[in-house]
């Protein structure tokens, strides 16, 4: 197997990180050497013209040459880059190693490999894995971290750092950033993010990822889009994803004061939010919602089974509601785009207000009949407007239930009819005519037809519920 | 203000803070500039400059402030962390950047606020901020006064002051006020509140408005994040460099016999 080590790196905070922290636990004997043992391999550096000379003239790049090849690559002329332009410099690095052959590799320069994981990636591409996942992971504080290694390099100008996963596990929890603290579960503050974690005491951290973050593919297979994300080519059985930390974990540095702006005061990081958050279009990927099931340890002792399974239990029944309520949000974000405003707005609501997990358990198929903006009449009538009052959950509940039925529910064929019950219990029929206008109890006519998650979706023209019973 | 200062002794510590702060900047200093602030020009020079050193001193004593208030919340937060972990808080590996703050910076940063509206009652960082602090200690009234009176000082503010006040009018129960102060913050086009819709949802709906409550619960849906700005940098770059430019010239037409700029 052919190996593309690429880096993407600009600016003299990351090319310090580079040379002070991921080249030198790059190069310890469990990663780069060990690699090197089984696998022909290359490391580009792509960066800025500007920065060009002085990666050039790193120690660490210098020592990294007697090992592997090195070429340092200036990608831009520019002197002013975009944040995001790695990811045009990766897909880019990804043709050309597809071109001669080669599994492609992105290393971020920002982080502290521990000893053993880019073998462990290697191993398990060359066993015929499609695509690797960045490992579990901590967010340090780069000021304390940077000048940890500066006091192992002893005043050397470079030398491999080889620290073991469970040595850096202690190092991720003594230097980690508030980042990561706002992720924990059971944090006051939250700050938006893709991943989170349970506090397992004297264990370490399980971990839960909800996007994937790319680190190695095989170019020839596996296509990418947006964040670098999987387009869906490859399944998450066929990715490699390191669930315990003994083989594969790194430390990723941030500077203490970074993104203190997106923190959120008195918002924890609940499954809503990181459901709401992995349904932006930018993190949403085909899979993002089975991957937030497959928790990782990440562990700096031996396992103790009791506090594993006390968390791996708390953090199972989270994920179950994190994936119910991915599958709500998702339907509720195509009735809005679908146009229908006020049925968006009726299931914001109760999204806000009830259990809806418990009620539409993850994967749980179920026909929801929502209301098209024809159906309701503005200004709102005081009925439907009490279902958003104080005092109007009873109210609401029931009226969701009349909109809804277990199983799926498609229109029948022309001069068909079903019957089914809705959540509520009543009879619910569906009847198409012969000119293939289908009625949902004998009166409401739909006008379109949604699959969404585990949901179809019929929009109606018409509201189900008894309004005169949710008014009394 | 009067160009004299009430309090000696304070405005020359504030002096000393406007430097330490000045030199934590990163900006070149100007020699010209360095000797005015070191005091050296004619009384009449200083008294131009005052009003000008008072806006740009409570400027960044407020920006200072704004540090520790950062510094209260993530050891709020790093403290909780370590405790969830079961791990000492002082094994904290940066420690010692968290104990910058001092022993209590909740109270440093309020602290810099009140002597950033000393010198100058129109810093409208200041109000927000401490305002912010107020808040959180449960001084609903003075907390909304502080809000208020950022939003007159300076109008970006205005929106984020209506919310605040808003939500904490709903978290006293004052419903109907809080409606009143939320619809205002809404205002036109106005899409910064992010991850607070479901709050706004709430408070709308305790307030009996159940179509912007509606409005809220659909709007929390969209990707926009916001940003308090409390931690957010609302100053343009260039603010202190336009202040010491005016206060250069301010020292260079200002003569022995020149008019107090305050008339």
């Amino acid at each position: 197997m052919q190996c593309d080590f690429v880096v993407a790196v600009w600016g003299d905070w990351h090319i310090g990180m580079l040379d002070r922290v991921m080249l030198p636990t790059l190069a310890a004997p469990g990663n780069l050497p060990a690699v090197l043992k089984e696998h022909p391999a290359r490391l580009r550096i792509l960066t800025r013209r500007l920065d060009e000379p002085a990666i050039d003239a790193l120690p660490s790049v210098q020592a990294l040459r007697a090992m592997l090849p090195v070429e340092v690559e200036a990608a831009s002329e520019e002197r002013t880059l975009s944040p995001s332009l790695h990811l045009a410099w990766w897909a880019r690095a990804g043709e050309e190693a597809r071109d001669r052959g080669a599994v492609l590799f992105n290393l971020p320069p920002d982080v502290a490999f521990a000893e053993g994981a880019l073998a462990f990636y290697c191993r398990q591409m060359a066993l015929g894995k499609k695509a690797a996942l960045a490992p579990p992971q901590i967010r340090v504080v780069s000021e304390s971290l940077d000048a940890d290694f500066r006091e192992r390099l002893s005043g050397r100008p470079w030398a491999p750092v080889a620290i073991g996963p469970r040595e850096m596990v202690r190092l991720g929890i003594r230097h980690m950033h508030p980042l990561t603290a706002m992720s924990i579960q059971g944090s006051r503050h939250g700050v938006p993010n893709i991943s989170t974690y349970w506090p397992v005491p004297g264990q370490g951290l399980l971990y839960s990822l909800v996007t994937e973050e790319v680190m190695a593919l095989r170019p020839d297979i596996c296509g990418v889009r947006g964040l670098f994300r999987l387009d869906g080519s490859v399944s998450l059985d066929e990715v490699c994803w390191p669930t315990d930390s003994d083989d594969g974990f790194f430390l990723s540095l941030c500077p203490l004061a970074k993104d203190t702006g997106l923190l959120l005061e008195d918002m924890p990081l609940d499954e809503r939010f990181l459901a709401h958050w992995s349904a932006h279009p930018a993190n949403r990927t085909p899979l993002g919602r089975g991957l937030a099931g497959r928790l990782a340890r990440i562990r700096h002792a031996e396992p103790d089974p009791a506090p594993w399974a006390e968390a791996e239990a708390k953090a199972r029944q989270w994920v179950a509601r994190f994936q119910a309520q991915r599958d709500i949000l998702d339907a509720l974000i195509a009735v809005k785009d679908a146009g229908c405003r006020w049925g968006s707005r009726f299931m914001g609501l109760a999204a806000r207000l009830l259990d809806l997990p418990a009620l539409a358990p993850a994967g749980a198929q179920a026909t929801l009949f929502v209301p098209t903006d024809r159906a309701i009449a503005q200004p709102l009538a005081e009925d439907l407007a009490r279902l958003a009052l104080p005092g109007g959950e009873a109210a609401l509940l029931s009226a969701l239930k009349a909109h809804a039925a277990p199983g799926l529910h498609p229109a029948p064929a022309p001069g068909q009819e079903a019957g089914f019950p809705a959540a509520d219990g009543r009879p619910m029929t569906l009847r198409t005519d012969a000119a293939g206008r289908c009625l949902v109890n004998s009166r409401a006519p739909i006008a379109g037809s949604l699959v969404v998650g585990p949901f179809l979706i019929h929009l109606v023209d018409e509201l189900l519920h008894d309004r005169q019973e949710a008014a009394a | 203000m009067s160009p004299i200062p009430a309090d000696a002794e304070r405005l020359l510590n504030a002096f000393g803070e406007f430097f330490l702060a000045y030199e934590t900047h990163e900006r070149a200093e100007d020699a010209f500039a360095q000797g005015s602030l070191n005091g050296m020009l004619l009384p009449a020079r200083v008294r131009s400059f005052e009003p000008l050193f008072r806006r740009a001193a409570a400027r960044l004593l407020a920006h200072q402030g704004a540090a520790r208030h950062k510094l209260l919340l993530l050891r709020q937060v790093m403290d909780q962390a370590m405790i969830l972990l079961g791990e000492p808080a002082q094994e904290l590996a940066y420690a010692d950047l968290l104990a910058l703050g001092g022993a209590d910076p909740g109270q440093e940063a309020r602290r810099l606020y009140l002597l950033a509206l000393e010198l100058d009652p129109g810093c409208a960082r200041a109000h927000f901020n401490l305002a912010c602090l107020l808040a959180s200690a449960g001084q609903t009234d003075e907390a909304a006064r502080h809000f208020d009176a950022a939003a007159e000082a300076e109008a970006w503010y205005r929106k984020y002051a209506d919310l605040r006040v808003g939500l904490l009018l709903d978290s006293a129960g004052r419903s109907e006020e809080a409606g009143q102060r939320l619809r205002r913050a809404m205002g036109e086009g106005h899409d910064s509140f992010g991850q607070l819709r479901n709050r706004l949802g709430d408070a709308m709906r305790r307030a009996g408005d159940a179509s912007a409550a509606l409005n809220h619960y659909a709007r929390a849906l969209d990707w926009h994040h916001y940003f308090p700005p409390e931690f957010a940098v609302t100053d343009t770059p260039d603010w202190f460099g336009a202040l010491l430019d005016e206060a250069r010239d301010a020292f260079r037409t200002a003569g022995p016999h020149a008019a107090d700029p305050q008339g």
